[in-house]
């Protein structure tokens, strides 16, 4: 199957919705546009250009095979760092900016990538402070304090 | 008279030892992030808004432009001594600088991107101090029609100058477009797709989907290959260009800054074209085109001074038309509105201390930059030796930093999370984010100006064609959009495509 007919499939759909929230939004008249009127046209066109991706990847002209889009043997890493990402964000606000950063880098450092602890263990207390300082002390941004209030 | 008054109003500005010290900031951030592979001006530039918040708009902006000038020089240092670019406009330095730098010459390529993007620049800017007045004396006239087709046209020649599939781009540009259309409706306050969360009223914020798609995209893309980077060890010498480097290199120093020049000011053009186009233009020049690809300066001279000059261009149509022509101009429209700043025509008549002050600063920030380029480049390869899986927690960590920091909502991390990863995947599925990012900015002033133009015209759709302005931006924009159905033209956008890849 060739990687443009999935992703075309989907732009169609998305573009089909948009196209239905504008409508549902008002179009109103040429002379007082609704709120609906330009999501309205962007909805079709896009359902337009869907449909051109899509007539070209059926004909064979749509991008690689959809199994050459797979990545390598490292796909995990960037899979774990998203996972850590949003682990990160979760935690973030009710442990506080200090000790998910520190965690936070650790595991990116350790586990997402090989480094030796001793050198993980350094960046990270030196990044977490060094940030807190500049934005928290210094910028006045402040940063997230946690149930700990550190 | 006027030009010299303005000038020297702009360099009192300037000159203010808190607008000096942003300045210096700015293009020392701009020059490490060039450095340093991974991270571009466009997610350094996010990080840097929230942080711009507190300070005055005229060293706001000062700060922000530093960094996008000055990553286009750090840039060529990554591409030069590591064989990979620090940013995406010095891919083409890297063809004849690395060569150049494994034959011995790494001083003479350095020397000859500092010095050459030197010249650039400030050429660049004394073209915007000449082209900007004029321009928005003529933006005056323009109208809610010439707005909007002026809007369509650069949206469709970033399309058409983007690599890969019209197609792809065009989705996304639309994508863009009804994502910057998320939130209250700015003339009924009507919800729009923010299925009754809160968080989307006042619509999705542009740190997160910037940071999301160039910043942490870029990362998960750079994990999943193993990255080898093989710094150039040897002690750099020599940073001079000799006379016969200068015989070679002025006319495509000439010619890379006039063609950065126009291209930069064109909407959808920017350095990365540029630095492209001037490549394959002294190629195809050269009486020895055999020497491109092997350590010819002239193939680092052209394409750095392009780049640098494109960056100086670009800040044409944002001051004087409001207009960003790129990613990086709608990022720095955004840090003007938060200052509650309108660039535009009047810019210059309102705020003149502010307008001269940021053009003032780039000529300081060049002659910064060329002090700070050349003596430091032995920082700057300690800089590179730094290894990527320090670096890139490091990055995600200011990703995060600044996203929160913008809005103070966990709400936007996430959403930086979620057009990270799809950002990663546009990447393997063929799509590319400028479009979007770009569509996403000018979405409502598309939207507001269509509106306002049909509101004026009593509805009738002929206002676009009978005004002149606006009925030929419109025709290029058709004909670019079309331009695959031509074969001639079809043809013409490959080879500019296949040039980039």
């Amino acid at each position: 199957m060739k990687a443009d007919l999935p992703s075309g499939m989907l732009w169609l759909g998305i573009g089909v919705f948009v196209a239905y929230e504008g409508y549902d939004l008002g179009l109103g008249v040429p002379s007082d546009p609704g709120s609906g009127f330009v999501l309205f046209w962007a909805g079709l066109l896009m359902a337009g250009l869907a449909l051109v991706q899509l007539a070209a990847s059926v004909r064979g002209h749509g991008g690689g095979p959809i199994a050459a889009m797979w990545p390598g043997p490292l796909w995990w890493k960037p899979v774990a760092a998203i996972v850590a990402l949003a682990i990160y964000g979760t935690f973030l606000l009710p442990v506080g900016f200090l000790i998910s950063t520190v965690v936070f880098l650790l595991v990116l450092m350790l586990a997402v990538d090989r480094n030796p602890p001793a050198v993980a263990v350094t960046v990270a207390l030196a990044a977490t402070i060094i940030v807190y300082l500049v934005f928290d002390r210094w910028l006045g941004v402040g940063l997230p304090r946690g149930i700990f209030h550190i | 008279m006027d030009l010299l008054h303005s000038l020297s109003l702009g360099f009192q500005v300037a000159l203010a030892p808190t607008n000096l010290l942003y300045c210096f900031t700015g293009v020392f951030v701009g020059t490490l992030i060039g450095v340093l592979p991974g991270i571009g001006p466009v997610a350094a530039m996010s990080l840097l808004l929230p942080a711009t918040f507190a300070i005055p708009p005229e060293s706001a902006i000062i700060l922000m432009a530093g960094v996008y000038y000055g990553s286009m020089y750090g840039g060529s240092t990554t591409a030069i001594l590591v064989n990979i670019p620090g940013e995406a406009a010095s891919v083409v330095t890297c063809l004849d600088g690395y060569q150049m730098a494994r034959q011995g010459r790494a001083g003479a390529a350095l020397g000859m991107a500092a010095i050459g993007s030197f010249i650039a620049g400030t050429l660049a800017v004394l073209g915007l101090m000449l082209v900007a007045p004029t321009l928005a004396r003529f933006a005056i006239r323009f109208g809610p029609a010439e707005y909007f087709s002026l809007m369509v046209l650069g949206l469709s020649i970033l399309a058409y100058l983007s690599h890969g599939s019209l197609v792809k781009a065009l989705l996304m540009a639309t994508l863009g477009l009804v994502l910057g259309l998320v939130g209250l409706d700015s003339i009924t306050a009507i919800p729009r797709l923010t299925f009754d969360r809160l968080e989307l009223v006042d619509g999705l914020g542009l740190v997160p989907i910037v940071m999301g798609l160039f910043g942490v995209a870029e990362i998960l893309a750079n994990l999943e290959q193993e990255v080898k980077r093989e710094v150039f060890s040897r002690r750099v010498t020599g940073l001079l260009p000799t006379r016969d480097d200068w015989r070679r290199s002025a006319a495509p120093l000439a010619r890379g800054s006039l063609l950065g020049f126009v291209l930069g000011i064109l909407p959808g053009g920017g350095a990365v074209i540029s630095s492209f186009l001037s490549y394959g233009l002294e190629k195809r020049l050269s009486r020895t085109p055999e020497r491109f690809g092997k350590g010819a300066i002239e193939g680092v001279a052209g394409p750095e001074a392009a780049n640098n000059a494109a960056a100086g261009g670009g800040f044409i149509p944002l001051m004087t038309l409001g207009i960003p022509p790129n990613v990086v101009m709608a990022l720095l429209l955004g840090a003007f509105i938060v200052h509650g700043l309108q660039p535009g025509p009047l810019l210059m008549t309102q705020k003149p201390d502010l307008f001269w002050g940021i053009v003032a600063s780039m000529y300081i920030g060049n002659i910064m930059l060329l002090i700070l380029n050349l003596p430091l480049i032995g920082m700057w390869v300690q800089v590179l030796r730094v290894p990527y899986r320090i670096l890139f927690p490091l990055i995600l960590l200011f990703c995060v930093i600044g996203v929160y920091t913008a809005s103070g909502a966990i709400f936007d991390v996430y959403l930086m999370v979620a057009f990270g990863i799809l950002g990663w995947l546009m990447r393997r599925f063929g799509y590319e984010p400028a479009p979007l990012v770009l569509a996403f900015v000018l979405g409502p002033m598309l939207e507001n100006n269509l509106r306002k133009a049909l509101l004026l015209s009593q509805g009738d759709f002929m206002t676009f064609v009978e005004r002149p302005i606006s009925a030929t931006c419109l025709a290029v924009a058709a004909l670019l959009l079309l331009s695959p159905l031509l074969p001639s033209f079809g043809a013409r956008r490959n080879a500019i495509a296949l040039e980039q890849s």
